[in-house]
Order: structure tokens, then sequence, then C-alpha cells
């Protein structure tokens, strides 16, 4: 009896489970995984003070001088911990808008939700917890943001171009209040915050990039659920109605915990644009496979994002410049070079 | 010309008379709200010459270097920001255009920024020549890339603005955070506010402008029949290239002359744009008239508006526009505005 | 096309009822007290002329629409009932212009027809493989089996699509116009595999334009009128020149194939053809 048996693809058995793996995409993520260890040491290992990456790597093991510990692990993992967590967060975020909104140009940023964000974190800086800020903070603006967003816009899947013009004048508005806000202050009362809402991890701590990984280490599940289903969402409503999906409930599901996982990423060491929509384009061409794998974008992303971490810190010494501006530069020249290869076709 | 002494409409005549008187009664509020004593009467009596008026230096001061320059700034800047909007419009075909949200404020701002930091510019000449490359860069820029996506695709020439604004934004912030020069100064600029407004700024920038105005005005007729499509006009003997150059020169030059005053302000093109063009569809020449006229009406009611609320402090007219002409563009868009542009996914 | 040298017999062959099925648009009635029982095992052709109804009635039956008024039954179960998942495993639906995902090969789209049958912890199982196995050589997909999907010629297009139909292997198929942008040759070939889906003991049920395509494959009709039932039954007995003259307007000749009989319709013309005229 002939029998078909899908190519490209490991059929994984394990008791009653019965798994399809992409062949390429696993691959391609423990390679992409080696070098995001990679650049995390080296990232380590840079900085004022240099370290070699001997020194790191003898310290991580447990082998290292009172010193070297110190600064490894009190002082630079933390930051590079909540640079790839952040970065992780991204790259799934955005995968998840695009596959959803069938666009390579989509992207969580533009939409005014990181705006939100700063909003109100600088309102709860300025105005109630004075100086710092609560993590959940971040998180709660971006989603009240979103809300406004899906009150204005009711179906993004389908007023695509709608979605994006009201999300342009949220941005506008919502960033206007926030600079507004920080003009107030001499630089020298805001601190950390202008910093921030340019997207800068120097300040990053274990407190703030726990709690954000457990809830993303949490939704990981979900994510892996939604990843079939959404996958069908691709052909169009009424052929994965067709193939027994509920497609309005799926797609909001999957914006809410695009955005959510957004917003989560953003909390950490404020907005990081264009990480969204960069890290799925890699991982896609990387994979060959026009569907963006949402593993190997979280690891694109996080890999993209400790390289414009590490070069920001490096290229304007002894100042720091905040990360975002760094991702903000490259990510507008991907989006320029993205707009004008699509010229001929269709979005 | 011709479409000038074309008659009226009963509708755009009716908005031509309130929009003028009501311009005169905004002038007029302009003189009479600031912080300080003075009202009306006395800016009034001052302007007329009273003389016991003319003795109290401190109204002196106050009309001649506070709420004078301010009103004047106010008009120039707010018909700048319009007619280039609507120029920025007709050429592109994009009725979403404005200077704000195609990156040529950016533009303008990075020129500034590298203007301050590396040639120490302080005059307002200095502002004008830095903003004025900067500007004419970043349209440069967009304009090209418009030019490269085509006419199928509106919408990507606002993303590929985005995109350039947040190169030339990212640029400007790299520059400012690495050598901490005029970062304070800036980030209020950056705001766009009214109240540095200077005499000397205004009578500097005014000839611009004013070039700008005319190159413009010379160049409509071409331009409105350009509205037909490339081929066509061509067809009729306009040479699209050379009047879309100087389209661009005339948007880039009032743009210039607006930032140089006032900062980056954005809305108040894109909605005096508009309302110019929902009463007036087809003639540019007299887009081009209500649009200055709606674009000095918001700019003024906004700086009032922005003096009045928080006294005796006052708000950045650029946020105010912000928090203003955001919530509009969001109205009108629900409401069905564009709606062809936005049917295509 | 070859039939396969063993079907599979539907083990439960479907029901489908419509009791007085209306439907509008805003303010525009488009269905009207529609009431049938469709035959089972057969191939139904759904005709009539353009904003009759036909794709809304076929919508409807497979629940791409809600229900405004009157009751459609699954075998005697209420469409509304059924889950999801349980009844795209009962009815398979094929829009009139399907959306292709960009870069998906032929076998994936295949594959995919699987999906209402598998759940997040059996993603692949050897009655997939089998059936996938089946609807490639049915539809005879094995040359542009690796092929990228938005690359195949209209016709091949449709075999691929109709490949996900067969592997979702459901006793009923609810087909929306799969032949209206196609050359007759194109046509000719997706209606064989049609026929072969058929052959196999589904039962199919499909929307239709051309009254010829029609008249010459289907083996029942349902011709509908302004939104009402004009006729039902063997295509044979419903097509005559009454019938197209009420729905089309028009005057035809219906002849018989020469092969096996099957009604041709054949318009009749009013001006004569120029070299008679010389």
């Amino acid at each position: 009896m002939p029998s078909h048996q899908p190519s490209g693809l490991w059929h994984l058995r394990l008791g009653p489970l019965n798994l399809l793996l992409h062949r390429r995409t696993w691959l391609l993520s423990l390679l992409v995984l080696a070098v995001l260890l990679t650049l995390v040491i080296v990232a380590i290992s840079l900085g004022s003070g240099r370290m070699g990456v001997l020194d790191v790597l003898a310290t991580l093991s447990g082998q290292g001088s009172k010193l070297n510990d110190i600064m490894v692990f009190k002082i630079r993992m933390p930051r590079v911990a909540a640079v790839v967590v952040a970065g992780l967060a991204m790259g799934m975020a955005g995968c998840l808008i695009q596959t959803l909104v069938r666009n390579r140009l989509a992207t969580p940023d533009m939409v005014g939700v990181n705006e939100g964000a700063s909003l109100a974190v600088i309102g709860f800086a300025l105005y109630l917890t004075v100086g710092s800020w609560p993590w959940w903070a971040s998180p709660l603006g971006a989603a009240l943001a979103a809300v406004a967003l899906f009150v204005l816009c009711r179906r993004p899947g389908e007023q695509g171009y709608l979605f994006i013009v009201i999300g342009i004048a949220l941005s506008e508005l919502l960033g206007a209040i926030g600079d507004f806000m920080m003009a107030t202050q001499p630089l020298v009362h805001l601190g950390s915050i202008y910093l921030w809402t340019m997207g800068h991890f120097a300040g990053a701590s274990y407190q703030t990039v726990a709690p954000i990984a457990l809830i993303l280490l949490a939704l990981c599940p979900l994510l892996a659920w939604l990843n079939r289903p959404l996958a069908l969402l691709r052909f169009g409503e009424a052929t994965a109605q067709n193939l027994g999906i509920k497609v309005a409930a799926l797609q909001l599901t999957v914006l809410g915990v695009a955005i959510l996982v957004a917003a989560l990423g953003t909390a950490i060491g404020g907005p990081v644009i264009f990480i969204a929509m960069a890290a799925p384009i890699i991982a896609s061409w990387l994979a060959r496979d026009h569907l963006a794998p949402i593993w190997l974008a979280a690891l694109c992303g996080a890999v993209l994002l400790v390289g414009s971490d590490t070069l920001a810190r490096l290229l304007a010494q002894p100042e720091e410049i905040p990360t975002g501006i760094m991702t903000r530069l490259l990510g507008g020249v991907l989006l320029l070079i993205l707009l004008l290869k699509d010229r001929k076709g269709s979005d | 010309m011709s479409q000038l002494t074309r008659t009226f409409h009963i509708q755009q005549r009716h908005v031509l008379l309130a929009g003028s008187l009501l311009l005169l009664g905004l002038l007029a509020l302009s003189l009479a709200t600031g912080a300080g004593q003075y009202g009306a009467a006395d800016v009034l009596g001052f302007l007329l010459g009273n003389p016991s008026s003319l003795a109290d230096d401190k109204l002196a001061m106050v009309v001649n270097s506070l709420r004078l320059p301010r009103t004047l700034a106010a008009l120039l800047v707010g018909a700048s920001l319009a007619l280039a909007a609507t120029l920025l419009q007709s050429a592109t075909r994009n009725p979403l255009a404005e200077p704000g949200l195609l990156g040529v404020n950016a533009g303008a701002v990075l020129g500034l920024v590298v203007g301050l930091i590396y040639f120490g510019v302080e005059s307002t000449q200095g502002y004008l020549l830095w903003a004025g490359a900067g500007a004419l860069l970043g349209n440069l820029l967009v304009l090209g890339i418009g030019v490269m996506l085509g006419q199928a695709s509106p919408l990507k020439l606002i993303l590929a603005g985005m995109a350039l604004a947040a190169v030339f934004g990212g640029i400007a912030n790299f520059l400012l955070l690495s050598t901490r020069v005029a970062l304070e100064q800036f980030r209020y600029w950056n705001l766009g506010s009214l109240s540095a407004s200077e005499l000397s700024a205004v009578i500097t920038v005014s000839p611009l402008a004013l070039l700008g105005l005319v190159l413009a005005a010379l160049l409509c007729r071409q331009l409105t029949l350009m509205q037909m499509g490339d081929s066509q006009a061509r067809a009729l003997g306009i040479s699209t290239t050379w009047v879309r150059v100087g389209v661009l020169l005339a948007a880039t030059l009032l743009t210039a002359c607006a930032i140089a005053l006032a900062g980056p302000i954005g809305f108040v093109g894109f909605l005096a744009a508009y309302c110019a063009r929902l009463l007036e569809p087809v003639g540019l020449l007299r887009q081009l008239l209500f649009s200055s006229l709606f674009g000095m009406l918001f700019l003024l009611a906004a700086d009032i508006l922005a003096r009045w609320l928080v006294q005796p402090y006052e708000l950045p007219v650029g946020t105010l526009l912000a928090a203003l002409g955001a919530p509009a563009l969001i109205a009108i868009v629900l409401r069905g505005g564009f709606r062809s542009l936005l049917a295509v996914k | 096309m070859t039939l396969l040298s063993t079907p599979i017999p539907p083990t439960r062959p479907a029901q489908l009822r419509a009791h007085n099925l209306s439907f509008a648009y805003q303010a525009k009635r488009v269905l009207q007290d529609v009431s049938f029982e469709l035959p089972k095992g057969k191939l139904i052709g759904i005709v009539g002329p353009n904003g009759s109804g036909k794709s809304t009635l076929l919508k409807l039956l497979a629940r791409q629409l809600p229900l405004q008024g009157g009751q459609v039954e699954l075998n005697g179960i209420p469409l509304q009932r059924y889950a999801m998942k349980a009844l795209a495993r009962e009815l398979a639906f094929l829009p009139q212009r399907p959306v292709m995902a960009e870069g998906i090969r032929v076998e994936q789209l295949v594959q995919y027809g699987r999906h209402p049958h598998q759940g997040w912890f059996n993603q692949w199982s050897a009655e997939d493989a089998r059936l996938v196995a089946r609807a490639r050589d049915a539809m005879q997909l094995q040359d542009i089996w690796q092929q990228v999907a938005s690359s195949l010629s209209g016709g091949q297009a449709q075999r691929a699509w109709l490949g996900m139909i067969l592997a979702q292997n459901t006793d009923l198929v609810l087909l929306d116009e799969p032949t209206s942008a196609l050359d007759i040759g194109h046509q000719s070939e997706v209606m064989e595999a049609v026929l072969s889906i058929v052959g196999e003991g589904r039962t199919v049920l499909i929307v239709i334009h051309d009254l010829g395509v029609a008249a010459r494959y289907c083996d029942e009709i349902i011709a509908l009128d302004n939104g009402r039932i004009a006729a039902m039954g063997p295509a044979r007995e419903v097509i005559n020149k009454p019938l197209v003259d009420q729905l089309y307007h028009t005057d035809v000749d219906i002849l018989a194939a020469p092969d096996d009989g099957a009604p041709v319709v054949v318009p009749r013309r009013r001006m004569p053809a120029h070299s008679q005229q010389d």
C-alpha cells in the first residue's frame, strides 16, 4: 500500500506522542543557539574593564577570581540576560504578528504600543513612584495602548492599512505627551528614564528580568499549541475554517498574545524597535520557509539584540548609547530595503 | 491665475469670509494673551499709537519682543506648513503626505543637530541653513523612494517616511548622546514651540518663505494638470520631472522656514491641507489659498490655547497639536476618509 | 484519470438535509424557502443565473455563513451543533478563489488536508501517510509534488486543492465554482478529478455557472432561480429547453453526448454566420 512520508520533517515517536519536526529549522535553531551563546560570552567579556574570553569561561565554570566573579555575575550577566530575554520576546511577537497579518512589514513597533509603555513608565517614574518604576508599569501602558488600538480598529487581519494609520496616529499622540512630560524636567532629574525610553539595558537587574522571563516561559506551551493552527491562517478564512479552525477566536488570541509578549519584552529595557520586524524575516530566510518558525525567530531576535547592544556599548565609549538607537538605525535601513525590494510584488 | 478669477462657490466664499474674520479675531486674541497683566485694550492702544501706552516700557517689551513676533511667527509657520503639505500631497498624489509624516521633519532635525554639534550654530540664519539642508536631504530621499516605489502603494511611502525618520532620528540621537552637546536645548526645541520667536528671525525667514510660495504659485497650473497622471500631462507638454523638482524645492523652503522658527511641528499641515481639499477638490491654486488660511487659523488657535491652558506656564504648541491632531486624524480615517487608499490591503 | 483499484466506501454515507433556508445580504433577499435532501454518492451541480444564490447556498451548507432562516441537518444533527473539527471531518469546502499561502509546496498543501484528523499530540499517523499517498495518486500530483503551488497552472492548482480536499477524507465535498477561470482543457482535467472523487462513493455538491459543464458531468442538478429551487432531479430529466429559457432567457438545443448520452446544451444562433451571406 503506498504510503507518504513528509519530506524535510522528522517523525518523532515517543509512546503515544507523534510529532513532526521541521528538520532544517531544528538544526538551524541549534546552530543559532550556539551563535547566541558565543555572542553572550563575547558580550560579557567586552566593556570597560575588559576580560578575556577565557577568563569569562573560567568564571562561569566557577574557577574565576573573586573580582571576576563580581564582574560577571553581578554586573555583566544580568544585563546580557536582560538583552537575551528581550530579544527572544521581540522575535516571538514579531513572528506572530507577521504570520497573522500576512505582511512582512507588520511589526508591533509602529502602532503606539511602545509609546504607551514609555508613557506609563514616565508617568510612574515622574509622578508616582519617584525615580524607579515597577516592572509591570510598562506592560500596563502597552496593554492600555493596545486596548485603545483595538477599540478603534477591530479587524487588523482584514483592515491592515487602517490599522497602520491609526497606529501611527496613536504613536504620535502618546509619544508627544511622553516627550513633553520628560522635557519639563532637566536631564539630571530624569535619571535612567530618558535612556530607557530609547531602549537601554544598562541598569537591568534580575528583579525586572526574572518575573518577565518566567511569564514568557509559562506562555511557551500556549505558543507551541498555537503554532499549528496559525500556519493554516495563511490560507485565508474560508480554507482555514474548512480545516476546522475557529478563525476569529484564533486571530484575536494570537494578536493578544503577540502584543502581550511584545509588551513584556519592552518592559525589560524599553522599546527596542525593529527587532520584532527583522527577526522573523531573517528566520524565514534561514529556514527557506515562507512561514517563519517561531522558535527560530525568537533566537534570531536574541542574536540581533545582543549584537546591537554590544555595538551600542562599544561604538561610543566611554558614553553609552541606548541600544534602541542602534536597532532604530539598523532597522530603519532594513525597512527601507524591504520596501524597495517588495515594490513590484504584493505586500 | 485664471483659477482665482473663476467665481468661488457660495460655500467657498462663506468660508473665505468667515475665515478671514476669524483670523483677525484670533490675531487680536493672540496679541492679548500671555503671561502678564496686559490685556487686549492695552495692546490695542499700543499698536494704535496711544501715547500713554507707548510710554509704558514694559508693555512695549511685551508686545514688541514677545507677542507680536510670536503672532507673526504663528502666521508664517502655519501657512508654510500647510502650503508644504498641500504641495507634497499633490506631488506624491498621496492624501496622507505631510512633512511630519514623511520624515522631512526628521531630516531637518538631523541637519540641525549636525550644525549644533559640529558647527556650533546659534543664529537664526544658522538654524535656517542647517535645518533647510537637512529638510532638503530628507525631502529628496523620501521623494526618490516614492518614485522608486511607484504610484501603486501610497501607504508604502508613509512607511518609507517612517523608516527614514527612524534612521535620521537614530543618527541624531546617537550624535546627541555620544557627544552630550546641546542635548537639553535640543530636547525642548524638539517638541515644537513658538515661545522663542524673535522678530528678527521672522524677518530673516520671510523672504525665503515668500520665495517658496511664489515658486509654488508659478508651478500651480502644471501641477494641477499632473493630477491626471504623468503620461497625460507629458502629452500636454509638461515636463513632469522639472515640475516635481520645483515643487519639492518650494515645499522644502517652506518646511525649512517653519522648522527654523518653531521646531518640528506635525499635523497642522495635514489637517489644513485636508480641509482645503474638502473645500476645493481640484484647483491647486485655490487649495493653496485655503490651505494657508486654515494653517494660520489652526496654528494661531493652538498657540493661543497653549498659552492659555496652563497659565502662567505654557505648553509647547507641537505637543498640543499632536494631542489634538492625532485624534482628529483617527476620527477622519474611521469615518471613512481615504477609503480608497485604505481599502488596498 | 483512473479509478482506484480499492475504493474505500464511506462508512456512513452522509445525509445532508436543508429545511426552508432563507438568507439576505443586508436588505437584499438572496435565498427563499430552499428545502431539499441531497442524494448520496452522486455529483450534484447547483446551477442558475448570476445572483440566483448558488454560492450563498453552498456556503450556508458548509457553515461558512451564519444561518438566518431555516435549518441544515447533517446526519440528523443540526449543523450548528457540530464542533469545528468534527464538522471538518464530515464536510470539506473549497471556496471559489482559495488563497494560496506563499511559498508552499503541493506536498505540504495536501498534507494540511489531514489537519482535522490530527491533534497536537498526534501530528502524523499511518492513516495520514496512507491517505495523503492516495490523494496524490488519485489527483496525479506526483509530477508536481515538490513544486511551489503558486507556480502551478490553473488546472494543476485546482487538482492540488482537490488533493487537499481528498486527503481530508470526508463523505461530503462542497466545491464553489472550481472551473470558472479555466480553459476547456483544464476544465476537463478538473472535472475528471472531481468525478474520481465521486467514484469513491462520496457525495460532491458543486456550484457551476456554466450550464454546459454541469449538464455534461453532473448526475443530478439543483436549479436555482431568484433564490428559489426551480427544478431538482437527474440531469437528463431536469435540463430541458423550458428550464433553460426560464433561467437564462435563451433558446437552446439539447443534444445527447455520443459516448454516454449526457445532455449537451447548444445555444441557438440568431445572427447567421458570415459565410452564409456570401
